[in-house]
């Protein structure tokens, strides 16, 4: 008999501790600086919105940090979550190659984001703390943060963005099914929230408002604190879950991947699956790890008017590529990382470090690797998950092309049942690949016009 | 005309959820989203559309946007929320 299809660790085999990688750092992570003093940001600035407690490993140095039981206790309500060998997407892509995906769409909000909302919300609890506020846009984090808080008897107050509220009602519905209190941002609760509604009833709102009022809200109570639930270090620790279950569970079937893949919005499902794997790396072991993203709002790779261009043609952005032709290739023109700054700093540091590849993709394409995915594995994954399904799907075929055999493991980081709009557009034929105007594409060229040009 | 492309939509990464190109160019009702050109140069040309409607220096300010920390962000808004509830508070 082959590999099994789904590899399962015993509940006992959760992992105990969870893998910071900021002492394995080549260099090491620069706190910011305070806009007005210039000095490095300390963990009590942070105090009135977070526990010491996850502040502290926020800035932790600590290689391994002991998950506490009554975390491992919640976590084990879907974890460990099943690693899976894609046997029928492998034989639909006639490819040597192996794709195993580790199935975070188990949890019970259909995502990786559990991970940290459990972790964050035992903590929370055991500093003292009675309530947590967070922002959310369609509700996978809130609803996330809703369950976990459920779990600990801690009360819940979730903004999510008005025209979000409006849009899906069913998170909403989900975030009440565990006892939250969800409100369309802006609300009449905050100050923020009330200005911006006597100037304009009818706003959809923002993102930002809604963490505005998130933030105004918890300063306001001595036993409130703010939770987010992407970019900080403490986040990505958590996540590392992911990674050393995959790690233990290749090892049951002897295997080892050739190449790791995340998407990559705010980093913290790409992190989760890496960090341990790019422990082996630092210490000297083969393994490539691949950061994915949209070519449209690229945070990772580049925007299109500001692009670090230079890197291999399955990373390199298709624009100048397909408008000039192969032979021109822009050097870098920021390097230092103008766009960086939206991602997870740790991953951002890790991709200046060349320890991960950062590549852009195309929405068709990642819809059509989704959709293939879904006729051959079954699973209909969230719109991110696409970019790293279509990545591993590059691999394959690559490895079909140069007739190798290779080892793919991705992070499946979600299900898409909460969001098929995007799969409507796909299968209407509405989403538009690359139809940039000519005098866009001058216009955006012009910033490496006076630079050398590669030979 | 502003409200020319208003009716296209795509997919919003920070959301999470479809909006249309209205709603990114006046999401919060003073500004558009800092993400704007980012987000939707595969669909049209909305920089030469943006310079032609909001002038060049607003397109190139977009440009030269650059993301701040989010740590700097979050302590930002937690100054912000202070002083207002230092307003309110003085202010019965």
């Amino acid at each position: 008999m082959g590999t099994p299809t789904r590899i399962i660790l015993r509940e006992d085999e959760i992992p105990t501790q969870w893998y910071n990688i900021q002492p394995d750092l080549p260099n090491p992570l620069q706190p910011p600086l305070h806009p007005e003093t210039g000095e490095p940001i300390g963990p009590e600035e942070l105090a009135p919105i977070f526990p010491m407690n996850l502040i502290e490993q926020e800035v932790s140095q600590q290689r391994w940090i002991d998950i506490p039981g009554p975390v491992l206790e919640k976590l084990a309500t879907y974890r460990p979550t099943p690693l899976q060998r894609a046997k029928a997407l492998e034989e639909a892509l006639g490819t040597p190659a192996k794709i195993y995906y580790k199935n975070e769409g188990v949890s019970p909000p259909g995502s990786h984001k559990p991970n940290t909302a459990i972790a964050q919300a035992y903590y929370n609890k055991e500093f003292g703390i009675k309530r947590l506020t967070t922002e959310t846009g369609a509700g996978q984090w809130g609803s996330a943060l809703a369950m976990a808080c459920s779990l600990f008897g801690l009360e819940c107050k979730v903004f999510m963005v008005r025209i979000s509220f409006d849009q899906k009602p069913l998170r909403k519905l989900m975030m009440q099914a565990w006892n939250a209190d969800c409100v369309a941002s802006p609300s009449n609760e905050t100050e923020i929230g009330r200005r911006i509604l006597a100037e304009k009833p009818d706003t959809p709102g923002s993102l930002g408002i809604a963490i505005s009022e998130a933030i105004e809200d918890c300063v306001r109570s001595d036993d409130t604190r703010y939770s987010l639930g992407s970019v900080l270090n403490h986040v990505m620790l958590h996540q590392t879950v992911i990674g050393l279950e995959a790690k233990r569970q290749l090892e049951m079937v002897g295997d080892y991947p050739d190449v790791v893949i995340g998407c990559a919005g705010g980093g913290s499902n790409f992190a989760g699956l890496s960090f341990p794997f790019l422990y082996d790396k630092i210490n000297g072991r083969q393994v490539e790890v691949v950061a994915t993203e949209p070519t449209a709002c690229p945070t990772l790779t580049r925007g299109p008017f500001t692009y670090d261009f230079g890197d291999t043609g399955m990373t390199t952005p298709l624009l100048p590529m397909y408008t000039l032709g192969h032979d021109f290739v822009p050097p870098p023109i920021h390097a230092g990382g103008l766009r960086y700054h939206g991602m997870a700093p740790l991953v951002s540091r890790l991709v200046r470090d060349g320890l991960v590849e950062p590549r852009a993709l195309h929405q068709n394409d990642c819809y059509e690797s989704a959709v293939l995915f879904a006729r051959t594995e079954g699973f209909i994954c969230a719109p991110e998950t696409s970019h790293a399904i279509a990545t591993a799907i590059h691999e394959a075929r690559r490895a079909k092309e140069e007739g190798k055999e290779k080892t793919i493991l991705l992070n499946w980081s979600g299900h898409g049942l909460m969001d098929l709009s995007g799969y409507e557009a796909f299968f209407r034929g509405d989403l538009v690949d690359l139809a940039l105007p000519e005098e866009d594409l001058r216009e955006s060229l012009k910033g490496v016009e006076d630079l050398p040009k590669p030979k | 005309m502003l409200e020319e492309h208003d009716e296209r939509r795509r997919r919003c990464a920070r959301l999470g959820h479809e909006v249309t190109f209205r709603y990114c160019r006046t999401q919060e009702g003073e500004s558009l989203c800092t993400r704007i050109l980012d987000c939707w140069w595969e669909t049209f040309g909305v920089r030469a559309f943006l310079a032609e409607h909001l002038g060049e220096d607003e397109v190139r300010r977009l440009q030269e946007h650059e993301r701040p920390d989010k740590r700097l962000s979050i302590l930002r808004m937690l100054e912000e929320a202070r002083r207002r509830i230092g307003d309110s508070e003085a202010d019965p």
